[in-house]
């Protein structure tokens, strides 16, 4: 539990510092990111259940908040967090490779930007949103949904064994 | 107790996702000053997406169908403006010809005055409207004839440079138009003589090479010099052609075939005979007996 729990911290610093600071100048397409957070967030939920991709993605919003100098903080959290209990659709959607994977992840970012806008609109103001959806959302869904193919292989080649157990818990 | 345990275990999930959006709120409304809880506003919030949605699909296909309204008034629109640049096309095609004409007429008005204030002969202008259709260098055919003064024999010269240049000479005047033979014409000869040492020399058509006549009776001590004086002029000694008139430059000695005294040389004529529009014919009143009797002589 300890050895899983300093994981997800360290991956939670690396996507926090890889998002932050300057060297992902590297992986950057139109000075747009994958949603990192997002991926690692889903795939959490889909192989280790949905309260741990909650967990992981309240934890990942949060620290994102705080070390980016967020000006409302709890807002991606509460987003990630949706999000991380989102990937109980996989009762339903059973995912197991891929495709189903990208699939799963390409709802999520549309349930995302759904969020994004409703809370948007309650917290942040109206040009933050439509710079959102006209500068980055197409080129951030594309990008995160390739991003997600080789994250989920190899997501799947370290934790075969949880997602059987994930599954027959479910 | 174990009610309240086996409640929490059974809705964990439901509860930690509660317990984590409590959390978030509750972080934003003290961390965002801006953020007041607004019943009406959160309800707003709500429905805001769906009429974002809403609004971008309907915008979506009105746009849709105004850009082929556009597309089909932009296609008009460019096809109009082709037509309209292909006419500026023409339009511009017309101005430079009627600019290359001005300055053609000009120079021949020019040509005319001069000889006629240094000569003191008569002329007349006329545009060349045909050629020989095998040789373009070698026929051409003048829009004025017997009607307006033109008779056989009569001398032709044509402006370039700045320079009055021998062109030929009238063969046959109709009474509306003329035929003249060119200088490169095999049957076409004029005294002549070289700038550089006045020796008098005999110039004569040839078909060997378009622009190239044939300088007869070159004296053996003559040598192209780099001074640039290897001009040949009308000697003036004949009855048909005044003096003083070029018909071109020098380019190449060789010794003569037929006399060993002397050499030959081929000589560039200085005005391109295939693109010339207009020339002047000198009114010069020759006598067919004199001529006759020159013919006769030169034979």
């Amino acid at each position: 539990m300890i050895k899983k729990i300093l994981i997800n911290i360290l991956i939670i610093c690396f996507l926090i510092s890889s998002i932050l600071f300057n060297f992902n100048k590297f992986i950057r397409i139109n000075n747009v990111l994958p949603d990192f957070i997002l991926i690692f967030t889903v795939l959490n939920g889909i192989f280790f259940g949905p309260i741990y991709g909650m967990i992981f993605g309240f934890a990942c919003g949060l620290s994102f908040e705080i070390v980016s100098q967020f000006p409302i903080i709890g807002f991606y959290a509460l987003i990630y967090t949706l999000i991380g209990y989102s990937t109980s659709i996989t009762r339903i959607l059973y995912v197991d490779n891929a495709f189903t994977a990208t699939i799963t992840i390409l709802l999520l970012i549309l349930l995302k930007s759904f969020l994004f806008l409703s809370l948007g609109f309650l917290f942040l103001n109206i040009d933050e949103i439509s710079f959102y959806f006209k500068n980055i959302f197409i080129i951030q869904t594309i990008y995160t949904v390739i991003i997600s193919i080789p994250v989920f292989l190899i997501y799947k080649r370290f934790n075969p064994k949880l997602r059987k157990s994930y599954n027959h818990d479910v | 107790m174990r009610i309240v345990k086996g409640f929490l275990y059974k809705y964990k999930k439901i509860l930690i996702l509660f317990f984590l959006i409590i959390i978030s709120f509750v972080f934003m409304f003290t961390s965002s000053s801006s953020a007041v809880l607004n019943f009406k506003k959160i309800g707003l919030s709500i429905i805001f997406p769906f009429q974002y949605v809403f609004h971008a699909t309907g915008s979506f296909f009105v746009n849709t169908f105004n850009s082929i309204s556009e597309l089909k008034k932009s296609r008009q629109e460019i096809n109009r403006l082709r037509n309209e640049l292909k006419q500026y096309k023409q339009i511009i095609i017309d101005f430079n010809e009627l600019k290359n004409e001005i300055t053609n007429l000009n120079n021949l008005l020019e040509l005319k005055n001069e000889i006629e204030n240094e000569l003191s002969i008569d002329s007349i202008a006329c545009e060349v409207v045909g050629r020989n259709p095998e040789n373009l260098f070698d026929v051409l055919i003048i829009n004025k004839g017997s009607k307006d003064g033109i008779k056989d024999n009569m001398p032709v010269i044509g402006y370039a440079g700045g320079k009055k240049i021998l062109v030929g000479k009238v063969v046959e005047a109709t009474l509306f138009a003329s035929k003249v033979i060119t200088i490169q014409n095999p049957s076409f000869s004029v005294g002549s003589i070289i700038a550089k040492d006045r020796s008098h020399t005999i110039v004569q058509g040839s078909k060997k090479n378009p622009g190239i006549v044939k300088l007869l009776y070159v004296p053996k001590n003559y040598n192209i010099s780099a001074e640039e004086l290897n001009f040949v002029y009308t000697s003036g000694d004949s009855l048909l052609f005044p003096g003083g008139i070029e018909i071109g430059k020098i380019v190449k000695i060789y010794p003569s075939k037929k006399y060993e005294n002397f050499n030959e040389a081929d000589v560039q004529i200085s005005i391109d005979l295939s693109k010339i529009d207009y020339v002047i014919v000198l009114k010069i009143d020759t006598n067919k007996e004199i001529i006759k009797f020159i013919e006769g002589l030169s034979n």
